[in-house]
C-alpha cells in the first residue's frame, strides 16, 4: 500500500541514508518521502567535492557536505527547502506522473510552472526545483528539492568553489537562476508546501521516522572521508602560493582521493629541488593544507 | 569477459562517473565497477562474473554509448599490469588550446549547418564549421537519405514481386540480400558525405572535428583531437535533433531497434512490431512490408500520421491494411518482453484491454527531439523555448543573444532538412545585415510510404479548426491515365482555397509521384496563385501532374475527367 514517510530529523546524513534504505526496500507501490535538511551542500554521485563547493567556507559556517546517490549537480539545502523522493521499482516508475503530481501540488499553491529539459521546474524561467534520479537493480527513486525560503546568500557562498584552477572529470554543476516560492507568493511556507504535497499525493497512510525508530545503516559511510572525497572522479589541480622567496606552483593529479602525480615548480632564484617533497607526497591522501605544510617544512629545514 | 555499458534508450550518450576499480583488482560478480550518468540519472555498472580487471576501456568524465566496452575482466590468470598515474606533462598538454578567430562559427554540419557555411563563404565571410560526428548530420547519415535508399530497394522488391501483373515472368523465388541493401545505402551516403567534404574545401571553410561547447556568450571551446578556443563575431547553432526517449519496460532488450540501428541492421526479420505510426514508423512499415516482412504498427493516437489531414491518414491506413500491415491505433505499449525462444513479446493496451503481439524484432519510432548535448548552452545565456525543448529564436533565426542564431531541428519549430537549409540562408542574410524573415506558409512535407504522401501549406483540418472560410477540391488518381498505366490507382489530390482571398493556401497528395508533384503546389502557394493561374497553365499529358489541373478546375466548373 502506498505511503508517505516524513523524516523528523534535519541531519542530512541521516536523511540521505534513510532515503537509500527506503529505496532498497522499495516495492511496486509508489511511496513519497518528505524531508528537510539543516544547512548543507548535497553533491551528485559523480561530482568532485573540490570543484563544487568552498570547503573552507562550509567548515567555518558549519555547513555539512553530502554526496548523494543520484546523478546531477550540487545543490544547497537549508530549512527553507522541502525535499521529496518518489520511491518505487524501475518498472513501475513513471517520471511524467511524478512531475504531474508536483505540478498539481504547485497549482494548488497558485504556482504555474514549466518543466525544463534539465529536469528542473521553472517559474518564469527561474528554477525553484531541481530533480535527479537513481536506479540500482530494479529499485528506482526520483527526488528533488523545492526552494521555499532558502538563504540565497549562503547558497552563493557555499557553492562557489575556492579552488578555481581545477580540471576535473565527472559531472559538473550547471548554474541556474533560482527563485524562492515565498518570493512569488509570500503566503507560501515550508509547512504549506509539505501539507500540499500530502494532500496532492492523496494518501492517509503517513509514517514519521527519526533516528530513534528507523535504522539507516549507511549514515556512517555517508560522512566518511572515503565516500565524500575519495569518490570524487579523477582530477588535476593547480595550486599556487606566494612566499617571500617567490611563487610556488604545484600541479597535482588526484585519483581516488590520493595524489597520483605531483610536480612542484617555483620561480625563485634560489635553486630548490622539490623532488624530495614530491616523493613524500605521492600516494598520500590529497589535502591542500598537507601539501603546503610539507613544502614549508622542507624549506624551513633547508634554510635552517 | 567484457563489461559493457548498459543500453540506454535512444542511444543517448552517458557520462562515465566514478570508476571504482583499477587494473589488477579482483572483483566478484555483482560488484559495482563504475557509475554512469545519463540526464540527471545515475546508474551503477556491475560485474557479471568474478575475475581480475585486466583493462579499463573507459575514462572518468568521458562520454559513452550504449553497449560500449568498459572493462575487460580476466576470469582466470591475474595480470600484473600496473595502473598508470597521469603523467604531469600530459596534464599540462591537455590544457593548451589553439585560439582561432573567425567571422562566423557554425556548430553542426547537417543540412542546416553546412548550407549556412557554403552560403556564408560565398558571401565573403570567414567560416569555421564544427562537427562532432559526420558531415551531413542526421539527414545524410541516419535520416532522409539512407531511408530513401532503403525505400528504393523495397520498391524494387515490390516491383519484382508484382512483375507478373505487368506480363513479366520471373523464375523461382526472389530473395532479399539485406547486407547488399545496407551496403548500397552506405555507398550512397558515403558519396554524398564526401561531396560535402569537397564543397567545404572548395569554399575555403575551416572544418573542425570535435565537440563544441559554450564557455560564455562569445567564446566556444572545441574538444577533439585538437582543442580550440574560438571567439567568433557570429555563431549559428545547428546541432539538430536526437532520438526521443521513452520509458517502456524492456526497451533495452537486444531485439529492440531504433531508426538509427535499423538502418544498419543486416539481418531481415520475419516479423517486426513498429512502435509509433508517424513518419519514421510508417516509412519503415512499408519498407519492411515490401521486403516480405510481417509488420505490426502500434500507434498511441487515434490515427496514423497525425501531421497530415485525417482523410489522408484514413487512406494510408486502408492501403496499409490491404497490404496486410497490421495496424493498431489508440493503443499504448505497456511493455516489451523476450520469450524463451528469443522472440519479442509486446504488451499493448487499447479500449478492450491488454493484448500480446509476438515478433522477431521491435522498432521504436516515436520521434526526435532537439539535441543540446554537450553544448553547455546555459553558459551562453541563450533562452530555450517555453517547454525547455529547443532554442528559442525569432523570425530572423536570432536567439535572445544578438550574435547567436539557431536553425534546424534544435529550434524545434519544424523538423525537416529543407526547412533547416532555408533557415540557414535567412540566418546568414541577417548576419550580413540583409534583414530577412522566415516564412513558414508554404513548407512542403513528404512521406515516403507506398504510395507517397506530400502536403504543403495549410491543411483542411487545420483550416477548419481555425474557423477559416475555405473551399476544398479533391480529385482521385483513379481518374488519371498515367497512374493507371503505373498500376497505381490509389489516392487523391486535395487543394484548399481561401474564400476570402481566392488564393490556394494548402494542398495534400497521396498517390503516385506525390513527392515530385508537391513542388508544383509549393510554387503556386508560395507565389499566391489562385486556381486561375493553375487552370490557364498547360499540364503535359499523360502525366500524374494533370491531377493538379483537374483539382483546380474542381473549384469552378468541375474536373473534366470525373
Amino acid at each position: 500500500m502506498k505511503k508517505i514517510i516524513i523524516s523528523k530529523e534535519f541531519d542530512p546524513y541521516f536523511n540521505i541514508a534513510a532515503e537509500n534504505q527506503l529505496f532498497l526496500d522499495s516495492d511496486e507501490d509508489i511511496h513519497l518521502f518528505l524531508w528537510q535538511n539543516d544547512a548543507s551542500v548535497i553533491i551528485g554521485r559523480n561530482q568532485n567535492i573540490y570543484a563544487e563547493c568552498n570547503l573552507k567556507y562550509l567548515k567555518e559556517h558549519d555547513i555539512k557536505v553530502v554526496r548523494r546517490f543520484s546523478g546531477g549537480g550540487a545543490v544547497y539545502h537549508d530549512k527553507g527547502n522541502v525535499n521529496f523522493t518518489f520511491i518505487t521499482k524501475e518498472k513501475t516508475a513513471n517520471q511524467a506522473k511524478f512531475i504531474e503530481i508536483i505540478k498539481a501540488a504547485m497549482a494548488k499553491l497558485g504556482i504555474d510552472c514549466e518543466f525544463s529539459g534539465r529536469n528542473d521546474l521553472l517559474y518564469k524561467d527561474q528554477k525553484f526545483s531541481g530533480h535527479a534520479y537513481y536506479t540500482d537493480g530494479d529499485n528506482y527513486m526520483y527526488h528533488g528539492t523545492m526552494l521555499v525560503n532558502e538563504d540565497f546568500k549562503q547558497l552563493e557562498k557555499a557553492l562557489s568553489p575556492s579552488m578555481l584552477k581545477l580540471q576535473s572529470k565527472g559531472i559538473k554543476s550547471v548554474r541556474s537562476r533560482v527563485v524562492n516560492l515565498s518570493s512569488i507568493n509570500s503566503e507560501i511556507t515550508v509547512e504549506k508546501v509539505i501539507q500540499t504535497f500530502i494532500e496532492t499525493f492523496d494518501c492517509k497512510n503517513i509514517e514519521y521516522i527519526s533516528k530513534a525508530n528507523f535504522k539507516a545503516p549507511l549514515e556512517q559511510m555517508l560522512s566518511s572521508y572515503d565516500w565524500l572525497y575519495a569518490q570524487s572522479p579523477k582530477f588535476d589541480i593547480e595550486l599556487e602560493k606566494r612566499y617571500s622567496f617567490g611563487n610556488v606552483s604545484i600541479y597535482i593529479s588526484v585519483s581516488d582521493g590520493m595524489i597520483q602525480g605531483i610536480k612542484i615548480n617555483t620561480d625563485s632564484l634560489c635553486l630548490y629541488d622539490f623532488k624530495p617533497c614530491e616523493d613524500k607526497l605521492i600516494g598520500k591522501r590529497f589535502d591542500e593544507q598537507t601539501v603546503w605544510k610539507c613544502i614549508e617544512q622542507y624549506i624551513a629545514a633547508k634554510d635552517g | 569477459m567484457i563489461i559493457k555499458m548498459i543500453p540506454v534508450f535512444g542511444n543517448e550518450m552517458g557520462t562515465v562517473g566514478k570508476i571504482n576499480v583499477k587494473v589488477g583488482d579482483k572483483i566478484a560478480a555483482g560488484d559495482v565497477v563504475a557509475q554512469v550518468e545519463t540526464g540527471k540519472g545515475n546508474r551503477s555498472i556491475k560485474a557479471s562474473s568474478a575475475g581480475v580487471v585486466s583493462k579499463i576501456l573507459c575514462e572518468e568524465g568521458a562520454q559513452i554509448a550504449s553497449n560500449a566496452e568498459m572493462f575487460e575482466i580476466n576470469e582466470t590468470a591475474p595480470t600484473n599490469e600496473p595502473s598508470k598515474p597521469d603523467n604531469i606533462d600530459n596534464i599540462k598538454a591537455q590544457k593548451t588550446s589553439k585560439e582561432i578567430t573567425t567571422d562566423l562559427l557554425i556548430i553542426g554540419a547537417g543540412p542546416g549547418g553546412y548550407v549556412a557555411a557554403i552560403y556564408a563563404a560565398k558571401n565573403g565571410l570567414k567560416v569555421t564549421l564544427v562537427e562532432k560526428s559526420e558531415l551531413g548530420g542526421t539527414c545524410l547519415n541516419v535520416g532522409c537519405i539512407p531511408t530513401k535508399a532503403l525505400v528504393k530497394s523495397s520498391e524494387i522488391a515490390h516491383n519484382v514481386c508484382s512483375a507478373a501483373d505487368f506480363g513479366i515472368q520471373t523464375d523461382g523465388n526472389i530473395s532479399v540480400n539485406m547486407k547488399q541493401v545496407i551496403d548500397r545505402k552506405d555507398k550512397v551516403k558515403d558519396r554524398l558525405v564526401s561531396g560535402i567534404d569537397f564543397l567545404m574545401k572548395k569554399n575555403g571553410i575551416n572544418v573542425i572535428s570535435g565537440q563544441a561547447s559554450f564557455v560564455d556568450e562569445g567564446t566556444i571551446a572545441v574538444t577533439g583531437n585538437e582543442n580550440y578556443i574560438i571567439k567568433p563575431k557570429d555563431i549559428i547553432v545547428a546541432t539538430g535533433s536526437k532520438i526521443s526517449k521513452i520509458a517502456i519496460p524492456g526497451i533495452d532488450l537486444p531485439f529492440v531497434l531504433n531508426s538509427t540501428t535499423a538502418l544498419s541492421c543486416t539481418d531481415l526479420p520475419k516479423s517486426i512490431t513498429i512502435i509509433g505510426g508517424g513518419v519514421i514508423g510508417m516509412e519503415f512499415a512499408f519498407i519492411y512490408k515490401n521486403f516480405g516482412v510481417q509488420v505490426h504498427v502500434i500507434e498511441f493516437m487515434n490515427r496514423l500520421l497525425t501531421m497530415v489531414d485525417s482523410d489522408i491518414s484514413n487512406e494510408i491506413q486502408e492501403i496499409a491494411k490491404e497490404e496486410n500491415i497490421d495496424i493498431h491505433t489508440s493503443s499504448k505499449v505497456v511493455k516489451i518482453q523476450g520469450s524463451v525462444d528469443g522472440k519479442a513479446v509486446i504488451t499493448y493496451e487499447d479500449k478492450d484491454g491488454e493484448h500480446l503481439l509476438v515478433s522477431d524484432k521491435v522498432l521504436v519510432a516515436i520521434g526526435r527531439e532537439p539535441n543540446l548535448e554537450g553544448l553547455s548552452i546555459e553558459n551562453s545565456g541563450v533562452l530555450l523555448n517555453n517547454k525547455g525543448r529547443g532554442i528559442q529564436v525569432d523570425t530572423s533565426m536570432r536567439t535572445n543573444i544578438k550574435h547567436i542564431y539557431a536553425i534546424g531541428d534544435v529550434t524545434n519549430i519544424i523538423q525537416l532538412a529543407h526547412v533547416a537549409s532555408h533557415q540557414a540562408i535567412v540566418a546568414v542574410d541577417n548576419i550580413l545585415n540583409k534583414h530577412k524573415e522566415i516564412d513558414y506558409s508554404a513548407v512542403p512535407n513528404v512521406i515516403f510510404t507506398a504510395p507517397e504522401i506530400a502536403s504543403v501549406g495549410i491543411g483542411e483540418d487545420q483550416a477548419k479548426e481555425k474557423g477559416m472560410n475555405i473551399a476544398v477540391s479533391k480529385f482521385p488518381f483513379a481518374a488519371n491515365g498515367k497512374a493507371l498505366t503505373m498500376n497505381e490507382p490509389r489516392g487523391f489530390i486535395k487543394l484548399v482555397k481561401s474564400n476570402e482571398t481566392g488564393k490556394i493556401i494548402g494542398g495534400s497528395i497521396i498517390g503516385a509521384d506525390a513527392s515530385s508533384l508537391i513542388s508544383i503546389l509549393t510554387l503556386a502557394i508560395a507565389n499566391g496563385f489562385t486556381e486561375k493561374e493553375i487552370t490557364k497553365t498547360i499540364f503535359p499529358h499523360p502525366t500524374t501532374s494533370e491531377v493538379i489541373y483537374e483539382a483546380a478546375l474542381g473549384f469552378g466548373i468541375g474536373a473534366l475527367h470525373q
